[in-house]
This record gives structure tokens, sequence and C-alpha cells, in this order.
């Protein structure tokens, strides 16, 4: 039982090809290391919990296991129309426990060695560039490599200050 | 296995191994003759040395080896189980459960501390053990001639300890040649004593000239009696070789039966095959019939099967939903598959049930040490330790139940005097018993002291503002204001208990685990506390209630009842609050929609519902959009990744597979408190 890998993917992996989930948001690809993957699931039915940041979609039930669910475009501030049909939730581990991830679709699972994946830019690219890991090139593809471990911690702490909006002293 | 593993292994095993010990000697107490239980108890702090010794635990494993050499002399019986030494053990084991748990917790244990208790387990077996020694007395034949009587000799050594003797009268020659006034007589005593050889000798020492004297320390397992043939070539009687040759040619008891015609081979047959059978079972017992299992693969177990109940259960709609034709033999598959779902769920919770005896035993000590620092006469009786209770319910109810039995010796039991006084024993009783009924468990702590004083608790409570006048209460209600939070009656304030911070405490930890607390007072005869618990922490019942579209859980231990109340019932505070009037009381009405933040199908209170609830003393009336049934839940954390949400206290998961959110009423209630007090 390998599953539980949380480990800062950024140290201890350099040299070794590393495996990602590829997916797509709006017609951008993106790519989590596979290590913080668990697994990949249908969209399901979502319970919204009320008072939580638009992106926070809610909570499903994952086998008897609660786990929240972020939507990433929201989160990251894309243009969101609805679900698509191939919609669904990568269900991520990181330090902070687990975290659902709604993506439009899953594409691929592919090896980047750490050799082809290129420092971010400074401009131009739509989400923060603190949650990017770097630009991968794949074949003639580029992939917007992202750190999950970033990506959720930020969300921890932006969610809490915003659930308390209600200040009693 | 990496260090890490084998050391967490260690620490658990060490801990139950010490608890173990510690039942053990306070059990061997009351029956010292118990050889079985005091090689069990042996057992543990050896195998407690063993791991600790294994692991480089110097510290624990070398004071548990004097722990040990202790604990042999008793098995020897050279070392009488007495009070004094339990003592001492007892507190050398809190030491041994100090020390495992600085290996847990990774810190520097001061290895000073154990040198004092060392010395005292030292001076124990220095003192008290008795050895026996077999003493071979040989006087020189002048012995008479220079005046010395062997008899004050042999009386001198019956003063040092018990004594055995055998007179040797082999050298007596005949009557014809015997000289009066030579010694012929040898001697061969059996000498139990507490004293060492050289004080032994020291009986002997007019009589070494000219003879001799053996002390020879007789070990414990040669106490027995010698084989025969052993002793036989020990005389120098026969020769080993003879022996042997003898015992081939003797016979077993069955054959030696069988030639005189007593039995049949055949029976003996069939009770040799009985013997071999017990010898079995008796091998199975030693080997334990409990495994170890990690908490969180059972979790995951309860889980996943909690899991197959639902997915059950779609199953089940989805398969109603297309009617083939043979509704009647898939329903009956159906609910054959519900039933077995059934039984593995309730096996699987069961697995997380222990009997309350694993918390019920610890305090037996602790009623021993209370009771003597209190000077009273205290006895626990324990029944029911084998009533089962949820692993998380049993953790969290240890400590309540300590202060409650702290409360009976401090409070409830009188004092020896007083209790004769009034024609008791004066041995006070403390009686911790547990059983089921229906889904609950009752645990009672009952004294048989001198009950509650109703005057002075009335007192107590007017002079600290809990009630404004003393007139007017039923006894329950007055009983009932103990559990008030600041309350406290003790007069001068002790390190049992009467720290104020007391019963209202215990309330509240019972109540966080859906449990009621319920007293009974018998003036003058004694008080029972009753604490009634859900037999598992996490299954609640449930009332399933819409708010907005979304269906919340409301705890039914929190709800008092629904309503629909009529429109001249609701009313408006400072054109801010709103109440609502439910039987003449003014109830502070909270919209749950705003409190939650979201939008309600159904603003007024008179076309949608409010559902009464209470947490301590205080009243809620929530405004829901429908109510839509009971059930009972298993409550879940949504996860550690997800911010704390205001009014929510976790979330369960519906029959179909959905989840939804329990609302957390004690926060609801008490924030709308502040807001209105404000």
């Amino acid at each position: 039982m390998t599953e539980r890998s949380l480990v800062k993917e950024t140290e201890d992996t350099t040299g070794e090809e590393q495996q990602y989930v590829t997916f797509s948001l709006n017609d951008e690809e993106y790519a989590v290391a596979a290590r913080n993957v668990r697994e990949i699931i249908e969209l399901t039915n979502i319970t919204k919990v009320p008072q939580l940041t638009e992106h926070f979609r809610g909570v499903i039930n994952l086998r008897g296991t609660i786990v929240p669910v972020v939507d990433l475009k929201l989160k990251f501030g894309m243009r969101s129309d609805g679900y698509r049909k191939h919609a669904c939730i990568i269900v991520t581990e990181f330090s902070g426990g687990i975290m659902g991830l709604i993506v439009d679709a899953v594409s691929d699972v592919i090896q980047i060695p750490e050799e082809s994946i290129a420092a971010p830019p400074s401009l131009g690219s739509r989400i923060r560039t603190d949650f990017v890991r770097g630009m991968g090139r794949v074949g003639g593809d580029l992939v917007i490599v992202l750190d999950v471990e970033r990506v959720l911690s930020d969300d921890e702490f932006a969610a809490v200050e915003e659930a308390e909006p209600f200040k009693d002293t | 296995m990496d260090l890490e593993k084998l050391r967490s292994i260690f620490i658990d095993e060490a801990m139950e191994q010490a608890s173990v010990f510690e039942e053990g000697l306070l059990q061997i107490e009351k029956s010292p003759q118990d050889k079985e239980l005091l090689n069990t108890i042996f057992r543990s702090i050896h195998t407690i040395k063993g791991a600790s010794g294994t692991l480089g635990f110097t510290d624990i494993s070398r004071f548990t080896h004097v722990m040990e050499e202790l604990l042999d002399l008793m098995r020897q019986e050279r070392l009488a189980v007495e009070r004094e030494t339990i003592d001492v053990l007892l507190r050398a084991t809190d030491l041994i459960k100090e020390m495992i748990e600085a290996v847990a917790s990774g810190s520097d244990f001061d290895s000073t501390k154990c040198e004092g208790l060392v010395t005292e387990m030292e001076e124990l077996k220095r003192l008290q053990t008795k050895r026996t020694y077999r003493v071979l007395f040989r006087p020189g034949p002048d012995l008479f001639r220079r005046g010395l009587d062997p008899l004050v000799i042999l009386d001198g050594l019956r003063e040092i300890g018990e004594v055995t003797m055998r007179a040797d009268t082999d050298a007596v020659p005949p009557l014809s040649e015997m000289d009066p006034e030579e010694l012929y007589l040898r001697w061969e005593m059996e000498l139990k004593t507490e004293r060492d050889p050289a004080e032994i000798e020291k009986v002997f020492e007019f009589a070494m000239d000219g003879g001799d004297v053996k002390i020879i320390p007789v070990e414990a397992s040669e106490e027995e009696v010698p084989l025969l043939g052993q002793l036989l070539v020990e005389e120098g009687v026969v020769g080993p070789e003879d022996v042997e040759k003898a015992l081939k040619s003797q016979k077993r008891v069955g054959e030696i039966l069988v030639k005189q015609g007593k039995v049949s081979p055949k029976d003996i047959e069939k009770v040799v095959e009985k013997q071999s059978q017990r010898k079995v079972e008796s091998l199975k017992k030693s080997i334990s019939s409990t495994i170890r299992v990690d908490l969180k693969k059972l979790d995951h177990l309860v889980n996943i099967v909690g899991e197959m109940v639902i997915i059950h259960s779609m199953l089940q709609q989805a398969v109603q939903g297309n009617d083939n034709g043979d509704s009647e033999r898939t329903d009956a598959v159906l609910s054959q598959l519900q039933r077995i779902g059934k039984d593995i769920q309730e096996s699987v919770m069961s697995l997380r049930m222990l009997p309350v005896g694993e918390v019920f035993n610890r305090f037996t000590r602790l009623v021993r040490e209370l009771s003597s620092s209190k000077n009273k006469r205290i006895e626990l009786v324990i029944t029911g330790e084998d009533t089962e209770l949820d692993k998380g319910v049993l953790e969290k109810i240890t400590d309540p139940l300590v202060h409650l039995i702290r409360n009976a010796i401090d409070h409830g039991i009188e004092t020896a005097e007083e209790r004769t006084s009034r024609g008791k024993p004066p041995h006070g009783t403390i009686r911790l018993s547990a059983y089921q009924m229906g889904d609950s468990v009752f645990i009672d702590v009952e004294d048989d002291g001198r009950g509650l004083d109703k005057e002075r608790i009335l007192n107590k409570a007017v002079q600290k503002g809990i009630v404004e006048s003393p007139s007017g209460l039923t006894d329950d209600q007055i009983y009932n204001l103990i559990f008030m939070p600041g309350f406290s009656t003790a007069e001068k304030v002790t390190d049992i208990s009467g720290r104020g911070v007391g019963m209202d405490v215990v309330k509240r930890n019972i109540e966080a685990l859906n449990g009621r607390v319920f007293i009974r007072v018998r003036p003058g005869e004694g008080t029972t506390v009753s604490i009634k618990l859900p037999l598992t922490l996490a299954i609640i019942d449930g009332l399933t209630v819409l708010i907005g579209g979304e269906v919340f859980v409301i705890p039914i231990s929190s709800v008092i009842e629904s309503l629909r109340p009529g429109r001249e019932n609701v009313k408006t505070l400072n054109e801010r609050d709103e109440v609502i009037g439910v039987r003449g009381e003014f109830i502070p009405l909270i919209r749950l929609y705003e409190e939650l933040g979201v939008t309600p199908r159904k603003r007024d209170p008179w076309k949608a519902i409010v559902v009464l609830v209470s947490h301590e003393d205080k009243r809620c009336c929530l405004l829901v959009d429908d109510l839509i049934g009971e059930q009972q839940i298993v409550i879940k954390s949504l996860g550690t990744a997800l911010p704390k949400v205001r009014g929510i206290g976790g979330g369960t998961i519906l029959g179909d597979g959905r989840v939804a959110l329990v609302l957390d009423v004690p926060g609801i209630i008490e924030r709308t408190m502040r807001r209105v007090i404000r």
C-alpha cells in the first residue's frame, strides 16, 4: 500500500522522471504529480456547504469518507459554464488532508522528465504563478504543471478567513 | 521491520503488560495463594524486561530486572505477598509507565527517579528473603567432653528460623561398644530463615572444632523432594547406571494395573487419549485468544461496510425502477442481501466494543489509595465488567468516573467512627456496576455513605446565585443543582475533590457522548449516580430537515419538539430579535438559513416548521423549511482540508449515498445567546 505518498515533490525527485496526471480546464492542459493523486472518479452528487468561497463546491461521499471538492476553474478565476460531459473529480492528497479537484476531463498519465519542466513564466499566465511548478514540454505541447501542495494549502487559509465573517467579541 | 515500528509495538505491548501487572498485583493482594496469578504477573514484568532489553531501553530493563527478582522471590515463597511489598511494586509500576511514556514521547527520562524505589526493593529483598538451607551438622565426638550440649545448639537454630531435623544414628555403635561420653549422632536439617549463611554458622561457633558444619543453600526447584534414584546416587549407595537400569525396568501405572487385571488395555487407551486432549486444551488456553488490530484498520472496515449498506439500498432503488417480471425473486435476493449486510455491519461495529472491565479494574487501585489517604476503609465492588461499550465512549468515560468515585470517597462515605455511630458497618462500599438496557448502557456509581445534604446544597446554590430563592424546588431539582457550573459543596478544598470544577464537568462530558446523568439520593444511606450511554459513539439518532433544498440533520438528543407556530405567536423584541411563544413561554427564534447562509424556500415561521431544541438549560427555536423524518446516522468529519463552518458539526451519509450536513446545535445556541445578550 503505497498510496499515501504526500511528500514535497520538488525536493527528492530531482533527476528522476515523474509521472503526472494531465487534465483540461477549458482549453488548457494542466498536470499534477501522480503521487498526489489518490484516484479519479466521475462527477457525483455534491452536497453544498454554506459560507465557503465559491470555488468550494461542497462535499462528496467517497466510499464512506466525506471529501471536500474544489472547482479548479473557479479557483483559478477561469470562465466556468457548468460541468461538461467528461467532467470528473481528481481526488488528491496533500499535507492538509484529502481534496477533490473538479476538472473538465482527465487526459492521460504521462512521464515528464524533470529537465523538460521549465520555470513558470512571470507574465502571461492566467493563474497565480506560485501555484505553478513550471511549464512541461510534452512532445510539441505545453502543459502547466501545478504544485498541488501550494494550490490546496492556499485554499485552507483563504477559506478559513472567509468562513469567519462573524466576529463575536 | 524498521526500528520505529518496533518501538511503537514495544510501547503498546509494554503498556498493556504494565496494566496486566498492575491489575494482577491488586488481585494477588486479595488471594496471595494464587500461584497461577503470581506467574502471570511475573511473566508480564518479564516480557517488559525482555522487550526493553532487546530495544536498548536499559533504564527500563534494569529497573524491571529488580522488580522481577522481587517477584521471583515471591514465586519461590521466599518473600511474603504483603501489602508493603505490593505497595512498592505498584509504585514501581507507575514509574515503568512513566518510562514507557517517555519512550513514546521521545523525551528523556530522569533515571535518578528510579533510585529510591530500587533501594526500597533491594531492601525488601534483603530483609524478607527467606531461604532454605540444608544444614549438615557432624559434631566432633568430643562435644560432650568440651561441655557443650548439642540440644542447645539445635534450639539456637530454632530461634532463627523454621527447622525440620533428622538425627542420623548410623554411627551409633552397639551398646556394648558405646562410650557414653562420646557423641555418635549427626544431624541433617532443613532450615528456612532470613539470615545469611554466616549468621547460621555463628550458632555452631563452639561446635566447629573437631566437627563439621555444612550449610548448603537449597534452590527453590530443588526444594521439592528429590527423586529416590537421585538420593541413592548422592548417598553413594548405588551408581547412576544402576538407577537408570532400574528406571527402564520400571513399569507405568497403567501397565501394572492391566497386569493386575484391574483395568483393560482399552480403558487405559481411552484415558490416555483424554489426557492428551487435556494437554492440548491447556496449551490452547495459554495461547491468547485475542489479536491486536490497529484501530485505523477497524475504522476503515466500518466505513467500507457502511458504504456497502448504502450501495445495497441504491441497488434496491435501481432494481425497483425497472420491473422485468421477475421481481419476486429479485426482492427475495435483495432482502437476503440486506440481512447479511446488516449482520456484517453489526459484527463490525461490535469489533469496536470493549468490556468496561478494562477501565473498571483501574479503579480498584484508585479506591485503595484514596481511601487510605483519607483514613477511610472503603471496598470497591465491581459488577458487570463484561458489559461492552464502544472504545471511543469507554475512553471518554474514564475521567468522569474517576471524578464520581473520588466524590464518593471524599464526600459520600463517612469515617469509620461516624459510620459505627450510625449503626452502619465501619467500612464503606462503593459499587461500580455496568449493565445494558435496550440501546443504552448504564453505569452506576453507588455508595453507602451519608447521601447528599439538601439544606447545604440549597444554601450554597442561593449563595452562589444559582437559584434565587430556596423555596419551591422539588428534592430532585435540588439534587440536580450539583450539576450546575461552579457548584461545589465541599467545605474545605481537599486534594481529592472540591476544586469547584466538579459535577458540571462530569455532566458536560457525558452529554458530549450523547449520554445522560441521573442522581438518586437515599438520605443517610447513600447516593447513586447513574450514567446512561449510547451503545456506540458513532451512531446517533438524527432528525432530517430541509433548508433551501438541502438536507440537514439535527441530533435528536437536543430536540424537544417540532411545531408550526401560529402567526400571532411570532414576536419581535427591540425590533431585532425574534421570539416564538410556545405555551406561554417566549423562546428565541433562530432563522437557520441566515445562520448558515443559504437561501430558504420559506421565510415565514407560520408557513414553515420550527424545531425546539435545547442545550444545557438554554432553549431555542430553529426555523427550517420542512421536516423529512428520523433516522440513525453515523457522524463523520467533513475532512481536514475543509475549513470549519459555522453551525455545522460534521456530515453523514444518507441512504441514497449523498452527504448531509449535521448541525452543531450547542454552537448555534451559544452564539445566538451571546448575540442576544449583547
